[in-house]
């Protein structure tokens, strides 16, 4: 346990209130979460209020939430009674080491108002060993193991929490493991009992609980400092009558690893102890077949970013997206499982056709060299019969000529069917025709009345009887034509009918126009 | 002559019903109406029933392009395309509007265009609706004769390599069966070059195929 300071300020005796603020851990590295807890004891009922925490270089990430008690005492008679509370708050540290004050922490209650004494804070480099922090605490610690503490890049390093306690562990409220930049983290299956065991630590019996476990892969190589590891942890004081459970805050010293380099050919996704296999492909196939060439690697490392080799096709074949499928170990302490990896190809040409061969390649950490494992070449004819989708009934019928023919449903037609007519050209003729009706523009009838009708009517007559189109003729070329056709005298008599018709249409007459026009009209048609 | 052709029908049904479809097949061949609908049929099931598929395969499609609401002709191409095996057969130029209903389009086309001749005195909105109908049928009739005129598909007579070039020792690319449609592309000398229904080009001989629109190339 790391060394608290303390500072407490008594107040002076005008003030009511008494504030004492204690900083953990102490000291602190660079940039550490550290808890302040101020503790406040007055005679007011009023709720406390922090006027100012007085950070300095600190600063705030949270408030960690108060608590707050009463205490009544009978003293010669007289009634004492003082409110005490408590408040959490975190910090971070500031980044560099050296001495920085905290506080003073000034609180009001009420009217009251006070300040806890300045309280000065050592903080040390992320990566330094704090004396003693391990074993200062002669009953209660926490240690962090690394395992190998030499790992390559890429390789797993696991990471293990161990409690040592001379008193009773009831539990861990809350494992916090060590960090550094630089490395990516796989949860492992921790243990739900913590063992335990008595081990003999600086000349002192221990028990020793394992409390977690955690791995790591380191992303490059050099030393690799890991710090912030703590636990909280539950332990028994005193008894369950007069003592009870109380939680303590652990905290673990930097653990130091030495990452070594792989060889330039080898990359961090590749470490590992692995075992490659591979599927085999048919040395004949259909034309369009899918074929599958399929590889497992087996073993343990980082096998989720395992790398498998691009694969070149020759014209002719084609490749689909590979499916690439992990399935993890469970309950090891090595991270590690099975990876397939399928790449579906389809021969697109028919001939002989060579699948290249490839070579996975991994980093052993235990052999400290460099394995590969050949897959393929792969060699296939591919015959030129087309695919047979599955499912197609038409494709059943494509074994050759074992299977008997079918041969039609039914017997000659004698007759067309009436389908076949409608089908047939000339109907689609008559169609049409019956639409192109449909677009004729509409005959124009004439908007002239019964007098213009009859006019044509007289028009018709005329040209009936005389031989020749009388429309603009004039009247005397009229006449001059019914002379020729009709004879003088029937001339003579048009000339009479035409200007009785004139006088009926145009000034008074005693019989109406129409009736002079019918006569006109029947007296051309028997002079014709 | 009538008479005669109906006498040479009905033996060629004698001998087909006795079993003998490639003389039934024969027998209609001597008098051939390549544009009616009735002999095609009854010479397809004959060269099917004789095992000729790419002859049968040829009829049917082209039957099936003239009706494609014939059961008859849809059941029994599809006996011969099992009979044949599975094929990469070319579509029609715009597929889709060559297998259109046309019996249904025909019957609404019609009705539409009586209902607007009754309605022709009053040109009200029944009469142009029926007008907008009748005229979209023709349209599509008439569509799909100019497609059937554009149809340049060719059926192998019987199964052969497409070759990659004109030539007998070219590198075959795959082997057709027989009564599978092709794309005729191009033409050289005895040569025809062709396109499976999946795109794939080639060439093969010219006797080797027989054209949809009647007989071998």
């Amino acid at each position: 346990m790391r060394l608290l300071w303390l500072g407490i300020l008594i107040a002076a005796p005008a003030q009511a209130l008494q504030v004492v603020a204690e900083i953990e851990p102490a000291p602190a590295r660079a940039g550490e979460r550290v808890q302040l807890t101020l503790r406040v004891s007055s005679d007011s009922r009023a709720a406390v209020k922090v006027q100012d925490l007085g950070l300095g270089s600190f600063s705030l990430i949270s408030k960690g939430g108060s608590s707050s008690s009463t205490q009544m005492t009978f003293s010669g008679g007289r009634r004492n009674v003082v409110h005490s509370s408590v408040h959490r708050f975190v910090l971070r540290a500031p980044q560099s080491p050296g001495e920085y004050p905290l506080g003073p922490v000034k609180v009001s209650a009420g009217a009251q108002v006070g300040q806890s004494a300045q309280v000065p804070v050592r903080v040390v480099s992320a990566g330094d060993v704090v004396r003693g922090a391990k074993n200062t605490s002669e009953e209660l610690f926490v240690d962090f193991t690394v395992d190998p503490p030499e790992p390559f890049v890429g390789q797993q390093f696991t990471v293990t929490a161990h409690v040592y306690s001379r008193v009773r562990l009831e539990g861990v409220a809350d494992l916090d493991f060590p960090e550094a930049k630089g490395v990516w983290w796989e949860q492992l299956e921790n243990p739900s009992r913590a063992g335990s065991e008595v081990v003999v630590y600086s000349g002192r019996r221990y028990r020793r609980h394992m409390v977690g476990r955690i791995a790591g892969f380191a992303e490059r190589e050099g030393e690799l400092v890991l710090t912030g590891g703590e636990a909280a942890v539950q332990v028994m004081q005193g008894d369950l009558f007069f003592g009870g459970l109380k939680e303590k805050t652990l905290y673990a010293n930097p653990v130091t690893l030495n990452v070594q380099a792989l060889p330039s050919d080898a990359r961090a996704t590749q470490v590992g102890r692995y075992s490659v296999r591979h599927g085999y492909i048919a040395n004949r196939l259909n034309l369009g077949d899918v074929i599958e060439l399929k590889v497992t690697v087996k073993g343990d490392g980082n096998i989720k970013a395992f790398p498998l080799p691009e694969v070149r096709l020759a014209p002719g074949l084609r490749g689909f997206t590979p499916k690439r499928d992990v399935v993890m170990n469970e309950g090891s302490t090595l991270i590690g499982g099975t990876l397939t990896w399928v790449l579906p190809i389809q021969a697109t040409v028919p001939g002989k056709h060579r699948l290249q061969a490839m070579d996975v390649r991994w980093f052993d950490p235990d052999k400290q060299s460099i394995r590969t494992a050949r897959v393929g070449p792969f060699e296939f004819d591919v015959v030129g019969t087309l695919a047979v989708p599955k499912g197609d009934p038409a494709a059943q019928a494509d074994s050759g000529s074992a299977h008997p023919l079918r041969g039609p449903i039914g017997s000659f037609r004698s007759e067309r069917m009436t389908a076949s007519w409608l089908a047939h050209p000339g109907a689609i003729l008559i169609l049409a025709l019956l639409v192109l009706l449909l677009w004729l523009p509409r005959k124009v009838r004439s908007a002239a009345g019964p007098e213009e009708i009859r006019r044509g009517e007289l028009e018709l007559a005329l040209e009936a009887a005389l031989g020749v189109p009388v429309r603009g003729l004039g009247r005397d070329e009229l006449l001059d034509q019914a002379a020729q056709a009709l004879g003088v005298e029937r001339a003579a008599e048009l000339d009479e009918q035409l200007s009785a018709l004139d006088a009926a249409a145009y000034g008074p007459s005693e019989q109406t126009a129409e009736a002079i026009k019918a006569r006109l009209v029947a007296w051309l048609g028997t002079s014709s | 002559m009538m008479l005669s052709l109906l006498l040479l029908a009905a033996t060629a049904q004698e001998r087909f019903e006795a079993g003998d479809a490639a003389a039934a097949q024969n027998l209609l061949e001597k008098s051939p109406r390549l544009s009616d609908p009735v002999w095609r049929y009854n010479r397809a099931v004959s060269a099917h029933a004789a095992g000729r598929l790419g002859r049968a395969m040829a009829d049917y499609e082209w039957l099936t392009l003239r009706d494609p609401e014939d059961d008859a002709v849809r059941i029994n191409r599809l006996l011969a395309r099992l009979d044949r095996g599975a094929g990469d057969d070319a579509e029609p130029p715009l597929g889709q509007l060559a297998r259109l209903p046309l019996r249904t389009i025909f019957v609404f086309g019609l009705l539409a265009a009586l209902v607007g001749l009754l309605r022709l005195r009053q040109r009200d909105a029944l009469f142009r609706l029926a007008r907008l109908i009748s005229s979209l049928s023709i349209f599509l009739l008439v569509m799909h004769h100019l497609l059937l005129a554009l149809d340049s598909r060719t059926v192998t007579v019987q199964e052969r390599a497409l070759l990659e070039r004109p030539e007998v020792k070219a590198r075959s690319l795959l082997e057709i069966p027989e009564g599978n449609l092709l794309d005729a592309v191009e033409t050289q000398d005895e040569w025809v070059k062709v396109r499976t229904g999946s795109g794939v080009m080639g060439w093969m001989k010219s006797g080797d195929l027989i054209e949809l629109s009647g007989e071998e190339q």
